[in-house]
């Protein structure tokens, strides 16, 4: 979809345009419903009380949690993820994890390894971003590792991984998985792939608006700690912090309205049918790679199938740097892209692509054939002319 | 009347949502002052329909703080609580 005059091939950033309903969600909360949450008994507390119990429930049945006071709404994937990390390990433990990592796992785990509570391993992935089952399930210690934690779908590359069958092989460690990239566009349940720990963003598949996250628990790793302490509106008369979820782990006044976007973004997805989401978007890969392929000069990382990768593709034009290749998209042809190392440089080492990054094309529901054919069109003209 | 206090708001809210699907009639209310400092809600209904609404958290599994009866303007017993 063209969002203004602009071709948006970004969605692995943010997503873009956002739906109208969560934008009118967003402003009915906002202008109705704002006042304190579970603060008060009054009216209208009680009515954002409400609305923010309802988007736990529609989370939780989303991602097939246990119960919906295993959501914990965060900022987003980040702060899901460092919550994860910062809330389940304690001095000792080894953690297992992947080099298609973003920062947002790998900078807190190198944080703790540095400082001398945690044992790392992070192990190198195959070329087209894939994990290495045999280098994670030698490096997994029997009693000794306490995460393994990996991405559902690479940012760089798209590539999917198999959570199934890390689960199969992680032992009594905890899964921690990073779904930035998957929620909202591929199907996801916690109980059936296995799965511990799962952060997720509001802002990319799942529609909603910025500032809108969270980390779903199963019943498994409930003994999680918080990061952060506070008011949560229950137990007011201790000083310390409550012992239940979801409050041992939110503290603080939710972003309320954001989460009422959120929570109407997950319902426009389930009306549509994740499945039907998901075809849509492997169809534009496939014609994006299929493009891409006849283009001289382009070089395409990744899995290159569309049955191995989420909307996600990573190029180079050979002789042009990404942040060139980038600026003649959008001064030229309104293509907005992202270029560069996407907050992954271990990533970008590992598919041979370090330092000076790569050219993301990232689709969305939004999207049509017809961008990616101008964007193939676009490439095609820069390759020649670059 | 009785009250019903529970450990958190999500949980008021999970058992507000359950007994509305049940017809029992409620309210929600502020804790009373006299059963506790929280500047939670709790629940309140008749007391004829404490033992089901008993009934229906349980099967639920939604956990019961304490359960409160106002005896005067005033006065409240506690029919029993959980640390
Ligand atoms: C795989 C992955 N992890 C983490 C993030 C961080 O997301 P956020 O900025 O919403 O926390 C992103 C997106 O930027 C991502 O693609």
């Amino acid at each position: 979809m063209v969002a203004g005059n602009y071709i948006y091939m970004d969605n692995a950033a943010t997503s873009c345009p956002k739906p109208k309903e969560v934008i009118d969600a967003v402003c009915h909360h906002l202008s109705t419903l704002s006042a304190n949450p579970g603060r008060s008994a009054h009216s209208l507390s009680l009515e954002a009380s409400r609305a923010l119990f309802n988007a736990r429930q529609t989370v939780a049945d989303f991602f097939g949690a246990v119960n919906s006071r295993n959501i914990i709404f965060t900022l987003n994937v980040t702060e899901a993820l460092n919550l994860a990390i910062y809330g389940i390990l304690s001095r000792g433990d080894h953690v297992v994890t992947t080099s298609m990592e973003h920062n947002s796992v790998m900078r807190p785990l190198r944080h703790l390894e540095s400082e001398g509570v945690i044992d790392l391993s992070v192990i190198p992935s195959h070329t087209d971003g894939s994990v290495d089952m045999d280098g994670v399930a030698k490096s997994v210690r029997p009693g000794k590792t306490r995460i393994l934690a990996v991405n559902h779908a690479s940012n760089v590359t798209g590539t999917i991984a198999d959570i199934k069958a890390l689960s199969d092989i992680k032992g009594k460690a905890l899964l921690l998985v990073d779904a930035a990239q998957t929620a909202g566009c591929l199907p996801i349940n916690l109980q059936g792939m296995g799965v511990d720990l799962l952060a997720f963003t509001g802002h990319k598949a799942l529609l909603g608006p910025q500032g809108t996250g969270g980390l779903v628990i199963s019943k498994g790793a409930e003994q999680i700690m918080p990061i952060k302490r506070g008011g949560t509106g229950s137990n007011s008369e201790f000083e310390q912090q409550p012992d239940f979820l979801p409050d041992r782990l939110e503290s603080g006044t939710a972003n309320g309205c954001g989460i009422a976007g959120l929570a109407r973004g997950i319902e426009i997805i389930k009306a549509l049918g994740i499945e039907n989401i998901r075809s849509h978007e492997k169809k534009l890969t496939e014609i994006m790679l299929e493009g891409l392929k006849k283009i001289r000069r382009v070089r395409v990382y990744g899995p290159l199938d569309p049955d191995r990768q989420v909307a996600v593709v990573s190029i180079n034009i050979e002789g042009m740097s990404p942040s060139d290749v980038g600026y003649a998209l959008d001064r030229s042809f309104n293509i907005c892209v992202r270029t560069g190392l996407h907050c992954a440089p271990s990533a970008h080492r590992t598919i041979g692509s370090f330092p000076q990054g790569t050219v993301r094309l990232s689709m969305g529901l939004y999207n049509t054939e017809d961008d990616v054919e101008k964007t193939i069109d676009a490439l095609t003209w820069i390759a020649e002319h670059g | 009347m009785t009250v019903f206090v529970f450990y958190s708001i999500h949980d008021v809210m999970k058992a507000e949502q359950v007994i509305n699907a049940s017809g029992i009639a409620i309210d929600i209310i502020p804790v009373p002052k006299q059963i506790s400092s929280d500047c939670g809600m709790a629940i309140s209904l008749k007391i004829e329909d404490k033992e089901r609404l008993e009934d229906l958290l349980a099967a639920c599994d939604i956990a019961i703080k304490g359960v409160y009866r106002r005896i005067s303007s005033k006065e409240w017993i506690t029919d029993y609580k959980k640390s």
